[in-house]
């Protein structure tokens, strides 16, 4: 990523995974599938599993987004940029994949969107999303931030405590109540009944934010310290197991709406590797071909 | 021979002064002679260690057996100080940054070091004393910045590894001092350090930090 190309400088950007070209009406030859990355990070973390996806006949895009701007601004932002595609999408359906906080973007554009492009949305996959926040505790958003940092690059704007909308929703502190408004809204409406809803979750506690983590004092402290703000086990070393479950946040589990924690690697599987597993990747691919059919590869 | 008479014999050494007092036994002489012994010492320790604070007054050193999970609100004293080198500060924050080096002709602080000592202690301790705290520091020397636009500053570290990581921290003022309280003490803490779990000793923590206006586009 050169400054020419970085999302603080030049706003959102809706690519194909292949060539990190903005989407166009010529790329949509099969069911499109939108990966939406989560705070502080960058579209281009997901491009493994995009790429894999691709590999199945679909087209995948990466959704590159100033992250702290707010939920529902980034899911604002996700609708302009299709409006130029509409009437291509509408003819084949799609799919987004959230990671992180990129899940309750999805979230958010699926309650947001309008007929046509709401009946051609036929699922969303939230892997390692926080539904119910991050329990009000600031300091958790700061550890998402160190992670973010420590994967994408520094990026101090998204601490602003004026600028970054996103935060207090995460930790549950804006006025609008985003999250519990979505979550209620979900509750007694789900999705699930026009569309399919599947979270996966990780089941490894804990997380790299350093080069060392896994052995050096400072990577073995944080990760105390994180696993005592979450406070619960299992969680994939940030978001608790029942967070990251929407069978348990909405309440319902049927043949739309579905949570995975059965996947082979899910022992080992961290926040930052539920988008670089296989296994995981599989568990998506597979619910994908049920969901929207590509054509035969 | 001489040196064996001036070696005083066990008679001698036992006598305590107390020769002509009512009768008193050797045991009780001796538990007596080993309390004043005792009380000596420790008087002794409170006036070294008297000694120790005044001329080093402790930013916040609680002993090991102080540290006291949970105490919630309580802050982490830092102390803010100027950078020696700032041309290496700035290639190592540049190289850091990688493709956000941009970002450096956003300062609007000088840079500065941030540095807090905190108890010898093991992991799980330290996790005991820091959770919930934040740590606290004066930063005046370096903020040159109207009151209505310190909300608008965010900071990046630099540690000595070389990483650099944005670091959660709010800037207010108090009197005439700038203050800027660093919401996870963690921050203290090199994310890239090698420093093995079991090989902590007397620990220094410092990051250098610098400001930045969050530009109006954002």
């Amino acid at each position: 990523m050169s400054e020419e190309k970085d999302v603080i400088r030049t706003g959102a950007a809706l690519v194909r995974c292949d060539n990190d070209r903005w989407l166009t009406p010529k790329d949509l030859t099969a069911p499109l599938v939108i990966c939406v990355h989560g705070f502080t990070s960058h579209g281009r973390y997901m491009i493994d599993l995009a790429q894999y996806i691709e590999g199945y006949g679909f087209i995948a895009a990466l959704f590159h987004y100033d992250s702290y701007l707010g939920i529902d601004q980034a899911s604002a932002v996700l609708l302009d940029r299709l409006q130029p595609l509409i009437s291509n999408i509408t003819h084949r359906s799609f799919v987004l994949i959230g990671h992180s906080m990129g899940g309750l973007v999805a979230r958010a554009f699926a309650r947001s969107v309008q007929s046509p492009l709401r009946e051609a949305l036929k699922g969303i996959a939230l892997l390692g999303t926080p539904n119910r926040g991050t329990l009000g505790k600031k300091k958790l958003v700061s550890y998402m931030l160190d992670w973010g940092d420590w994967l994408t690059g520094p990026n101090p704007y998204a601490r602003s405590p004026i600028r970054s909308k996103s935060a207090k929703q995460l930790t549950l502190n804006d006025t609008e109540q985003f999250i519990e408004s979505l979550n209620r809204a979900d509750q007694k409406a789900p999705l699930g009944m026009q569309m399919h809803l599947l979270s996966i979750s990780g089941g490894r506690a804990f997380l790299e934010s350093g080069k060392y983590s896994e052995s050096s004092y400072s990577g073995i402290f944080r990760n105390t310290m994180l696993q005592r703000l979450i406070g619960e086990k299992p969680n994939d070393g940030l978001v608790a197991e029942s967070s990251a479950d929407i069978t348990r946040v909405i309440g319902k589990s049927n043949k739309f709406i579905q949570h995975n924690n059965k996947y082979a690697d899910y022992p080992r599987t961290n926040h930052t590797y539920l988008i670089r597993n296989q296994s995981v990747a599989n568990v998506i691919v597979s619910w994908l071909q049920k969901v929207i059919p590509p054509p035969q590869v | 021979m001489a040196q064996q008479q001036n070696v005083l014999v066990p008679t001698e050494a036992l006598s305590t002064g107390s020769e002509g007092l009512p009768s008193t036994s050797a045991a009780e002489l001796s538990a007596a002679i080993q309390m004043l012994t005792q009380a000596t010492q420790a008087l002794t320790t409170v006036a070294t260690e008297m000694g120790r604070v005044i001329q080093n007054p402790p930013l916040n050193l609680p002993k090991a057996e102080e540290v006291k999970p949970r105490q919630i609100g309580v802050t982490v004293a830092a102390q803010a100080v100027k950078i020696d080198g700032l041309d290496k500060f700035f290639d190592m924050i540049s190289k850091g940054l990688g493709e956000r080096a941009w970002m450096v002709g956003e300062f609007v602080t000088s840079p500065f070091l941030v540095r807090a000592d905190l108890p010898r202690v093991s992991v799980t301790e330290l996790a005991d004393y820091l959770f919930e705290k934040e740590v606290l520091c004066d930063i005046s020397a370096f903020v040159n910045t109207r009151v209505e636009e310190l909300s608008e500053i965010v900071f990046l570290g630099l540690y000595p590894s070389g990483a650099v990581r944005g670091i959660t921290g709010f800037v207010h003022k108090e009197g005439n001092n700038f203050l800027v309280r660093l919401e996870d003490p963690t921050c203290l803490l090199d994310p890239d350090s090698l420093m093995l779990p079991d090989a902590f000793r007397e620990l220094t923590y410092e990051v250098s930090l610098v400001g930045l206006k969050v530009p109006s586009y954002v």
